[in-house]
């Protein structure tokens, strides 16, 4: 996990992170349906205006975004951060929708890896 | 002796007279002496004259010889403080008298026989002497062995004692522990932790002393924190010295070491430096200065106390010995087992003291530093509120911060954090800028008007925070993007408590 440069922690502490990243790989799954669950309804959230949706939406990614690189996982947290940052840059309009959903298979897809890889 | 040749015979007979002296004496019938010979004309006896009756004392031997058919010998008969041999030689008709002067050789026999008889005493007395020391020797092999027995089982009391009284201290402290994680609002657990430690410090000096001072005081060094340990004491003594209404004060330095010796014998012997001072201080001030330098500690206790006469400096580390007015409570042991163990640790104490103006005692102990393991940095002391809407990320955080020893409460919403923060001593708070219920920084002001020193880190998942110089003012030290290096973490933790001034990066 060279993100968080873990060098100045113990041994014990490394087995305890390790543990931790255990948990949180098997939460992929949970993660990942959250995100898809959005994806797939985030075209008509944006056209209907539903703020709930996109807040659920918002809250995850900006979590992974967070999270991933702490758990040594660079490429989903960079995935990651890249739809956050897109979801605060503005506010959604229809027209996003394409770019998002790319964006957001991006992530899907990274997810997938880490559950393939490591689950 | 074979024949031998006529000359021979007269070398050996001459070679006998130089050496001998006789009188040879001739006599008749009726006693009178007919002619007298002497080998050495300056020896004579008297009454051996010719012509003259020969001496009573010689005719009884004659008498006393004159039935024998070979010459007779009369050994070491004693005449005119001579001793001579008479040899009889003749009978009654005629006889000749041989005298023959042997006394060196009877005052040599009798120093022989003097001597053998001295050394025949000699003998007895060394036979009674030898016998005399085996015994000794023999009660002193049983006294041994008895002694030697009564130490075996002095050491094995001691070490029973040790292990008695320690492990119940080492519950109590165990105990505090667990009180302290319980009841993190009160302090009393603390107090109990350093009660505790008193109390050991005080067995462990009664145990020194039962040691008689021998040099089996074992160490144990271990790693720690000096600014634990400085913390420890001066939490320990601020009590006494707060109602007795003097000045106290523990300093540190540098900020943030650890060090490597034996940290129970360290705090044995400054809990007795520094009970002494306060014990001895009516008014005024007790400092107690750490300095590590050069893989040395340096500990200076000072106070503004009666004093001690320069006659009295020796004293003072005399066991059981308070010198001055003795009203003060104490053993009298402290500085006794405090030398033993600064030596045994191979420092060295000096006192300097003038009545009536203070003490200084001054210790320098080898102590080397420790280089942070690979994986590890030294301790950090304090706690921590951390706020994140994100479980993993307070899971992940709360082991890291909590293996560099920092205690963490963990919030997952700002209400949260407000009632957590309520309810615990929290000088550090780090904080995500967007939380579920509200932003981190607004929280951050909430919580600052509850207590205006507490420190503040801003941590977030995206993006530079945009904030003002008065926010930058309130204590926020600077903000963290996730994710967040451990090491630069590390050392935002360390500067903040150490009260360093942060460096703004907004």
């Amino acid at each position: 996990m060279p993100e968080i440069n873990l060098s100045i922690l113990s041994e014990q502490a490394h087995q305890l992170i390790a543990k931790q990243r255990q948990r949180y790989i098997k939460s992929m799954p949970d993660k990942r349906e959250v995100v898809f669950y959005c994806k797939a309804q985030i075209s008509a959230a944006v056209r209907s205006g539903e703020p709930d949706l996109c807040d659920k939406l918002f809250q995850q990614i900006h979590r992974l975004a967070g999270s991933a690189g702490s758990y040594g996982f660079e490429d989903m947290g960079r995935a990651a951060s890249v739809v956050d940052r897109y979801l605060m840059a503005k506010s959604l309009q229809p027209d996003d929708l394409p770019e998002l959903e790319s964006l957001l298979q991006k992530l899907l897809d990274e997810i997938d890896k880490i559950i393939v890889n490591h689950g | 002796m074979k024949r031998v040749s006529r000359r021979a015979a007269h070398y050996i007979r001459d070679e006998l007279l130089k050496r001998e002296r006789f009188i040879v004496i001739a006599l008749n019938s009726g006693h009178k002496i007919v002619s007298v010979n002497r080998s050495d004309p300056d020896w004579n006896l008297p009454g051996l004259i010719r012509g003259s009756v020969l001496p009573d004392s010689l005719v009884s031997l004659l008498d006393a010889a004159s039935d024998a058919s070979e010459p007779t010998v009369f050994p070491y008969v004693e005449l005119n403080d001579f001793f001579v041999d008479i040899h009889v030689l003749g009978d009654r008709e005629s006889a000749d008298l041989v005298i023959h002067d042997v006394s060196t050789d009877h005052h040599n026999e009798q120093i022989l026989q003097q001597r053998a008889h001295e050394n025949s005493l000699l003998s007895e007395q060394r036979a009674a002497l030898n016998s005399e020391l085996t015994e000794l020797n023999q009660e002193l092999f049983l006294r041994r062995r008895q002694a030697e027995k009564a130490s075996a089982a002095k050491s094995r009391f001691i070490a029973s004692m040790s292990h008695e009284f320690r492990s119940p201290i080492a519950s109590i402290m165990g105990y505090a522990d667990l009180l302290q994680t319980e009841l993190p609002d009160s302090n009393n657990p603390q107090a109990l932790q350093r009660a505790s430690w008193h109390l050991l410090t005080l067995v462990e000096n009664l145990l020194e002393q039962a040691r008689e001072g021998k040099e089996n005081i074992s160490l144990n060094p271990t790693r720690f924190s000096l600014d634990r340990l400085a913390g420890d004491i001066e939490a320990l003594f601020r009590p006494q010295s707060t109602t007795k209404g003097l000045a106290f004060e523990v300093k540190s330095s540098p900020v943030g070491i650890e060090v490597e010796c034996d940290e129970l014998r360290l705090r044995q012997i400054l809990i007795n430096l520094v009970s002494n001072a306060l014990r001895y201080t009516r008014q005024g001030l007790v400092s107690v200065h750490f300095i590590h330098r050069d893989d040395n500690l340096y500990i200076r206790v000072r106070d503004s106390g009666r004093g001690i006469a320069a006659g009295d400096i020796d004293r003072i580390f005399e066991a059981f010995t308070r010198v001055g007015e003795d009203t003060t409570s104490g053993a009298g042991l402290g500085l006794t087992i405090s030398r033993q163990l600064i030596n045994r640790m191979g420092g060295h104490l000096k006192v300097e003291s003038e009545p009536d103006v203070g003490s200084e005692f001054r210790v320098v102990i080898p102590c080397p530093s420790t280089q942070a393991k690979p994986g590890e940095m030294p301790s950090l002391s304090g706690t921590v509120l951390w706020v994140d809407d994100d479980p993993d990320i307070l899971s992940l955080y709360q082991v890291i911060l909590e293996n560099w020893g920092l205690r963490v409460i963990t919030a997952s919403s700002v209400a949260q954090a407000r009632d957590l923060f309520n309810s615990n001593d929290c000088p550090l708070v780090v904080t995500d800028i967007h939380l579920m219920d509200g932003n981190g920084v607004e929280l951050f002001s909430h919580l600052k008007v509850q207590r205006p020193d507490i420190m503040g880190i801003v941590i977030s998942g995206s993006g530079v925070v945009d904030l003002t110089e008065e926010v930058a003012g309130e204590g926020i030290r600077t903000f963290l993007q996730k994710p967040i290096d451990a090491e630069v973490l590390y050392k935002e933790i360390a500067a903040a408590f150490a009260g360093d001034q942060p460096e703004h990066t907004f």
